[in-house]
């Protein structure tokens, strides 16, 4: 599923002389199994003790409590790497 | 007309409206446009996730619990982050082996255990059994809320349950198909999904923002109440237990596993629906706080979960009501729909099917009666949560959702370790599914059977029998909310027993090769089974497509099978063993689709040829046989074959005859009878005599699962003549010859009744063994020749092939031998009478120097051993049997007479009758060469009395003379190797051993025999070799 060509992050980076440049690919993280265990391991860690904990201080933003937003806030971000898989993966 | 009864008829016709989109879905997909087939259709039909529950208990729960609603979508969400690599494999090993729920999955992995299948579904009608309730009564309350706190007056649980029964059976059982997919309904189920969304957003904003002032003012009300501030407060435990069950739940819940893996219609959409079900989940859940804290806000009466309903009723908005209605009764409706279509199915497959299938009787209308129990199955399924939901008080079915999640969570070590670990076992899988079943009943269900006042509170406060450190929410004093607490211990039970019981157990062949299904699906493919490992199948393509129609109906299995032929590109005529085998498997796994796995697998247990044992009698077999045997037995073949069978041997009958009749006649029971017919679908079992490698594959089959077996074939000789002219004679001939080679190994015999007539060797016995079949029967000999030769002529022009073939006495032009009529004398040998199958091994061989001298004179590069040596050895010749004429001596020129032993050796297992004068001892050219210790006369002067094989004094040429003579009197085929010249010039002079060979030459020159002289050149002078070879023909190895 490796795919070269599009989505390099580094591509400012080229000018820089040297063997310190490596071409990272977004789209090549994207589609390997390791990345999305780290995600699912980040995204269960994100949404229980001890960042929850953090995030339930009674804090509210707009009147809004700082947990809710912070809840839905890690959901959007798992929508949109899903959505960027999709994506990034399309023919 | 009370609004109760307007909202009823609002279902209805809403109930109507799905049922037109279904049926526009349905015939959408009758002409090629599915409207199902797309990744937003596929995302909105996982949203059945959202039930009633979600409508009203997650608000319910909000209102009581707080933020602890949400782990319930959570869970899900999570589980989309490894949809690529699970839910993906998943959907592909389903479509794989055609596997159509969840029972299907878990057990198929399994070895295809009825017990496990059995197992699941009963586990999972326990499941959806309170949850069907939770549906009706959330249903039948919101009607009562729209009705003002009225009731229809009649059963209105019923009359719901009732409805969804009948669109349940129109959606869902309609018709049998083997795949399981049901475009309407999936149809039906999206737009559901929309319908409720809608609903609930347009409720939600309502409240929010007609009601209030926006989320912000209800949120501020709930933080600054010190009676629901509390709310935003998390339980970890009981949240990340939640979490983990619902994330279970997704995967495993018979409905989920259902619209997310049965009806995938592309691996691609899974992309697609891996941020829009989150999306969705994020967008229904989004007013949920709102609702709930509007509800605790307003102090709104009656119970919290209608909050969703009963705040728009209360505030004059009927129809906003009604709609709220129509979208909880329709979150409702998918979920009964699918999940009784599901579970219905299961209980067909795996509990009814495996029990009809032992005794349905031929003649029976399957397809219907399969469709009527399915009908019957959905019915009961939404019938027992009907009275469920009379028995239990609302209050409590809040509990019940998560008890039923709990339990669908006892599934996962099973099915994930399946998925993943190559050493799990059935028995790993039973010992988890059993005692996680166990443990569930005893830590989630009893408790809400005591909350629901059916049982006495004593088991919860002071455990059985007064044993507080066995209370069902309390074990060994572990304090938890319930539901972590018996998620804890069921998964650690659960889990623990599937390593242990999957690291002790061993699996069986069939476990094993589905375990390679499953968890290596992604590794080049499956690997294929080798067809000679296979489950072997009888029948041709026929018999094949009416077993299947008993299942599907005659008209899909044509279709099914017409399909797979053109995908497989060949057809009904051009299809050959292997293909068959092949369409076996597919077909195999359409009947999966319809049956189950279990069910299937009877299904070819039945149609599979088993080697089985009869009855044995306490006498001794009054035929003695040996193994490495075939027996030609003109008179009494089914006489010896039922005194073999009696005794301990496993029998397969291939037989003409009427297999009742052969059954009573000869008292087999248990032994297969397959029956050598053209006919269509006559009987369970039978071949077409002119499938010869299917035949030979069955037979072969059989054997090899055998321990002990011996095959009765009546007849060699139908076989032969059925196929003249209709299969080549090298079709025929390989039949033959893979049968003999297939009855050389241990624990094998082969009885073939044969007519004396038909066979081309005297028979002195009632039972005879034979060697060497592509000589002994029929016209197979001349089958040979025509082999041979065609393969001989094949380089030279048309015209020279027809004189040629005239030449040796083979009707030009037509493949078939039938009587001949060759002048040519080797041909027919004083036999008279119609059968003309008389060509032995040595005219064969003559006709073909013959030939091959008269194509060399046509074609001067022809080289006999180029063409023929690889044809020669697949028919069990040896290239040498070609080069030795018959009355020549031969001399072999090698310093040690190995290449000449070898030769020797391997023309004697061929047939001929050897006899080796040898300077060797006896037992090292046995052990050696292989040559019997009757056929050696060793060259020796210390001769002793007593000793099992002969020798001779070199010096004693009287004597040596004798024996060659005696030998060449009675042997048919002479073969003689005189080794030890060396040693015999030695003991005596060259001279006489000079004259010994001259008139041994002379002796086997009248006798028609074969002599193989070796010398070493290097012992003798030039001028011995040479007098030496002008008496011989130099042989080169």
């Amino acid at each position: 599923m490796r795919k070269a060509g599009r989505g390099y992050l580094g591509e400012g980076l080229h000018s820089i002389p040297g063997a310190l440049i490596m071409a990272l690919s977004f789209e090549d993280l994207l589609t390997q199994g390791e990345f999305w265990a780290l995600a699912l391991v980040l995204a269960v860690a994100l949404l229980n003790w001890p960042f929850l904990q953090m995030a339930s201080g009674g804090l509210s933003i707009g009147g809004f409590p700082f947990i809710l937003v912070y809840l839905v806030a890690v959901w959007v971000m798992i929508i949109i790497v899903l959505f960027m898989f999709d994506r990034s993966t399309q023919e | 007309m009370t609004s109760a009864l307007l909202a009823l008829v609002c279902m209805v016709v809403y109930l109507l409206l799905l049922f037109a989109v279904a049926h526009y879905a349905d015939r959408k997909r009758e002409i090629g446009e599915s409207i199902v087939s797309n990744p937003y259709v596929y995302a909105l039909s996982l949203s059945v996730y959202c039930t009633a529950w979600t409508f009203y208990g997650s608000i319910g729960r909000a209102a009581s619990t707080g933020l602890g609603f949400l782990p319930i979508y959570i869970g899900p969400t999570l589980v989309m982050l490894t949809g690529w690599f699970i839910i993906r494999k998943m959907i592909r090993i389903s479509k794989e082996h055609r596997l159509t729920s969840i029972s299907d999955f878990i057990s198929f992995r399994y070895g295809r255990s009825y017990a496990i299948g059995s197992l699941v579904t009963i586990l999972s009608l326990v499941v959806i059994t309170p949850y069907i309730a939770l549906q009706l009564i959330a249903i039948t309350s919101s009607m009562n809320v729209i009705g003002g706190g009225q009731d229809l007056g009649v059963e209105s649980k019923m009359s719901v349950a009732a409805l969804l029964g009948l669109f349940a059976i129109i959606f869902g059982a309609r018709h049998l198909d083997p795949m399981e997919r049901h475009e309407g309904l999936i149809a039906a189920i999206a737009f559901e999904s929309i319908v409720k969304l809608v609903a609930f957003l347009v409720v939600g904003i309502y409240i929010t923002y007609g009601i209030f002032d926006g989320y912000g003012e209800i949120m501020s009300g709930v933080i600054a109440s010190p009676e629901y501030s509390h709310l935003l407060n998390i339980d970890y435990t009981s949240w990340f237990t939640l979490t983990m069950i619902s994330a279970f739940s997704i995967l495993f819940l018979p409905r989920q596993f259902h619209v997310m893996v049965v009806e995938n219609s592309e691996e691609r959409h899974l992309k697609r629906a891996m941020w829009l079900f989150p999306l969705y989940l994020l967008l229904i859940n989004l007013f949920v706080p709102a609702i709930a804290g509007a509800g605790l806000l307003l102090n709104t009466p009656g119970f919290q979960d209608m909050f969703i309903i009963s705040i728009p009723y209360l505030k004059g908005q009927e129809l906003l009501a009604i709609f709220v209605f129509i979208g909880g009764a329709s979150a409702a409706t998918a979920m009964v729909l699918v999940e009784s279509v599901a579970v219905g199915t299961m209980i067909l497959n795996e509990l009814e099917m495996p029990h009809l299938m032992r005794w349905i009787g031929k003649g029976r209308d399957l397809p219907s009666l399969l469709l009527n129990m399915k009908r019957f199955n959905i019915l009961l399924v939404i019938g027992l949560g009907y009275l469920y939901s009379r028995a239990v008080a609302y209050h409590s079915l809040v509990d019940i959702g998560l008890v039923s999640f709990v339990a669908a969570s006892q599934l996962a070590p099973a099915a994930i370790g399946g998925l993943y670990w190559r050493k799990g076992s059935r028995e790993g899988a039973m010992a988890g599914l059993f005692s996680g079943f166990l443990l569930w009943i005893y830590t989630a269900l009893l408790p809400t059977m005591v909350k629901a006042d059916w049982l006495s509170a004593d088991l919860l406060v002071h455990g059985p029998f007064g044993i507080e450190a066995l209370r069902p929410t309390a074990l060994f004093g572990t304090e938890m909310d319930m539901w972590t607490h018996s998620t804890f211990w069921t998964l650690l039970v659960n889990g623990s027993l599937y390593v242990l019981f999957s690291l002790m157990s061993v699996k069986s062949p069939e476990e094993r090769a589905q375990m390679d299904g499953f968890v290596g699906i992604y590794e080049g493919g499956r690997r294929p089974v080798p067809a000679e490992k296979r489950e072997i199948r009888i029948g041709t393509v026929d018999e094949l497509e009416s077993t299947l129609a008993r299942f599907i109906g005659p008209e899909k299995a044509g279709l099914v099978v017409k399909g797979e032929l053109v995908r497989m590109n060949t057809s009904r005529d051009g299809i050959d063993a292997r293909e068959l085998l092949e369409l076996w498997d597919r077909v195999e796994r359409t009947l999966t689709g319809s049956l189950g796995t279990s069910a299937a697998r009877i299904v070819e247990k039945e149609v599979s040829v088993n080697p089985v044992v009869e009855a044995a009698r306490p006498t001794t077999p009054r035929f003695q046989l040996e193994d490495r045997r075939i027996y030609v037995v003109p008179e009494k073949a089914y006489e010896v074959f039922t005194d073999q069978i009696t005794h301990g041997m496993e029998g397969l009958c291939i037989t003409t005859a009427d297999p009742e009749e052969v059954r009573s006649t000869w008292g087999f029971v248990e032994t297969p009878i397959i029956r050598l017919n053209h006919g269509k679908g006559r009987g369970n079992r039978y071949i077409s005599p002119t499938n010869l490698p299917l035949l030979f594959i069955t037979i072969k089959g059989f054997v090899e699962k055998s321990k002990n077996s011996i095959i009765l074939l009546d007849s060699l000789e139908y076989l032969i003549e059925q196929n003249r002219g209709i299969a080549p004679p090298s079709e025929v001939l390989d039949f033959a010859k893979h049968l003999e080679e297939l009855f050389q190994e241990d624990r094998r015999k082969l009885i073939l009744p044969i007519r004396p007539d038909y066979l081309n060797c005297k028979i002195s016995s009632d039972v005879e063994p034979v060697s060497h079949l592509l000589l002994a029967v029929g016209p197979l000999p001349e089958y040979l020749l025509r082999v041979f030769v065609e393969a001989m002529v094949s380089g030279i022009p048309t015209q020279s092939q027809d004189a040629v073939l005239r030449e040796i006495g083979l009707p030009p032009g037509e493949v078939a031998v039938g009587e001949s009529d060759s002048c040519d004398p080797d041909m027919r040998e004083g036999v008279a009478g119609p059968v003309v199958h008389r060509l032995t091994r040595r005219s064969l061989l003559a006709t073909l120097r013959r030939a091959a001298h008269r194509i060399k004179e046509l074609d001067p590069t022809f080289e006999i051993h180029l063409t023929l040596d690889d044809l020669l050895k697949k028919y069990g010749f040896s290239p040498y049997e070609l080069v030795l004429v018959p009355g020549t001596t031969y001399v072999i020129e090698e310093t040690k007479p190995i290449q000449s032993l070898e030769i020797f050796g391997d023309l004697v297992r061929r047939g001929m009758a050897g006899l080796c004068i040898s300077r060797y001892h006896p037992e090292k050219l046995h052990e050696r060469y292989g040559i019997e210790k009757e056929s050696i006369i060793w060259l020796t002067q210390r001769a002793r009395g007593g000793q099992e094989y002969r020798t001779v004094d070199p010096t004693n040429f009287p004597r040596m003379s004798t024996l060659l003579t005696e030998f060449l009197d009675r042997a048919e085929d002479p073969l003689i190797l005189l080794e030890g010249l060396g040693y015999l010039i030695t003991q005596s002079n060259y001279e006489t051993v000079l004259r010994f060979i001259q008139s041994q030459r002379d002796e086997i020159a009248l006798k028609g025999a074969i002599l193989l002289v070796h010398i070493d050149p290097l012992a003798l002078d030039t001028k011995e070799v040479h007098r030496l070879e002008s008496e011989m023909e130099p042989l080169e190895v």
